[in-house]
């Protein structure tokens, strides 16, 4: 490689090239039922590109109808905001990824 | 910054840096059994896996087979203890491999003097070598399509599945739809150059759809014959169909889609006739589908691919 970094592990192997590396963790958090939340990206200014992942949490899979948060993101602050109402609203975990 | 170390690559991506903490690996969650099985349709299974971390993991799923959908369906923590519901679509027991990672807490457990270590500005952690830094292949945004079942959104039509007298069962044939799964989903490219069948995703599964079909007969034997006593015949049932999302790895897509994960299915058959007046084959019970003809949760999720290889 010409630039960058490579890590190898004790057999020599490459595991980690910055390279073809495509995307990083930027952070997480939990927006509880019925409630907003947000979280502000460390550093966020680092930052060329933002993804989120939201999962449900604690939800019944087959027998309600469970809304999770909407996501939205502004000036490096990352918005769950509730849906629905409080039979309907689902804890929600955020995960924050960028590069 | 003023101090600590950035890594970015060619295109400015920030990759490594001592203002962020890097996921590492923490493990392989225990499989821990099926905690529910769909046969019909497409079918399906609810895989349960534990672990234990002291921070808030992220899950990736290794298929056990590439021609299946999985997805995180929920999880549920207490204290240190985690334990994740993982979907799978078909109809037999095909539980995925999961691989966990973590922020790095304390210190490390490896006797390993050497590799490269950052640490903030705290002096904690944020990226060591020796604890197997969490490498991301590629993110893509996906999202399924907006009605699950192959055969499309359901008319809510009353259709008729004729008189089967007191045999609920019977009524249903006339009611099907095809409620299958496999073959609706939107299909998303990733970086693929060294893909291996270690590969895996990590991806949850939020947007749930549900579909019906209505169904309605009425007849009457005697009506109009005044040497016939009326009798009536009306069966009222409804057949439904509800899916979770989920995701297909394949060696050059990712391919957004559903699982089918529970049916509802109903009928109430009643003969009534005018002396006595009497009621036979009440079917009872209810329908229960919590919504019907629309998917919900449906927005662009991400799903983070990476090579299990390393972890392995």
């Amino acid at each position: 490689m010409a630039f960058g970094l490579t890590i190898r592990n004790s057999s020599g192997d490459i595991f980690y090239d910055t390279t073809v590396i495509g995307g990083n963790f930027l952070g997480t958090f939990t927006a509880n039922a019925n409630s907003n939340a947000s979280f502000t990206i460390p550093h966020a200014n680092l930052i060329t590109t933002l993804y989120t992942q939201i999962f449900m949490i604690n939800d019944l899979p087959t027998n309600q109808e469970a809304l999770a948060h909407t996501i939205s993101v502004s000036n490096g602050v990352v918005t769950a905001t509730k849906q629905g109402n409080s039979s309907q609203s689902q804890t929600t975990q955020v995960v924050i990824l960028g590069k | 910054m003023a101090f600590g170390v950035q890594i970015k690559n060619t295109s400015g991506d920030l990759i490594v840096s001592s203002d962020i903490k890097t996921y590492h690996y923490i493990g392989s969650p225990s499989y821990s059994g099926v905690q529910y099985r769909y046969n019909n349709y497409s079918g399906s299974r609810i895989y349960r896996y534990t672990l234990n971390s002291a921070g808030t993991p992220l899950v990736f799923i290794k298929p056990a087979d590439t021609n299946k959908f999985y997805a995180v369906l929920t999880h549920f923590h207490s204290g240190n203890n985690w334990t994740y519901d993982v979907i799978g679509s078909g109809t037999s027991d095909q539980p995925p491999t999961l691989y966990a990672f973590a922020a790095l807490s304390g210190n490390t457990a490896s006797s390993e003097t050497y590799g490269v270590m950052v640490k903030d500005s705290s002096g904690n952690r944020t990226f060591d070598s020796r604890d197997l830094p969490l490498a991301v292949v590629d993110i893509v945004s996906a999202i399924p399509p907006e009605h699950a079942p192959d055969g499309g959104i359901t008319s809510t039509s009353n259709v008729d599945p004729g008189w089967h007298d007191c045999n609920i069962a019977n009524y249903r044939s006339g009611m099907e739809h095809d409620f299958t799964s496999d073959d609706t989903h939107t299909d998303y490219s990733y970086s693929n150059s060294g893909h291996n069948s270690n590969y895996m995703f990590a991806a949850p599964s939020i947007a749930q759809a549900a579909y019906r079909k209505n169904g309605y007969h009425y007849h009457c034997d005697g009506c109009g014959k005044w040497w016939e006593a009326n009798q009536y015949h009306t069966f009222t049932g409804n057949l439904g169909v509800f899916y979770r999302q989920a995701y297909k790895l394949t060696s050059s897509q990712i391919q957004a889609g559903w699982c089918s994960v529970k049916e509802y299915w109903w009928g109430n058959a009643e003969k009534t006739s005018w002396s006595p007046l009497n009621s036979e084959c009440d079917g009872s019970g209810s329908f229960g589908i919590p919504f019907s003809q629309k998917s919900i949760n449906r927005v662009s999720n991400s799903v983070i691919v990476a090579d299990a290889t390393n972890y392995v």
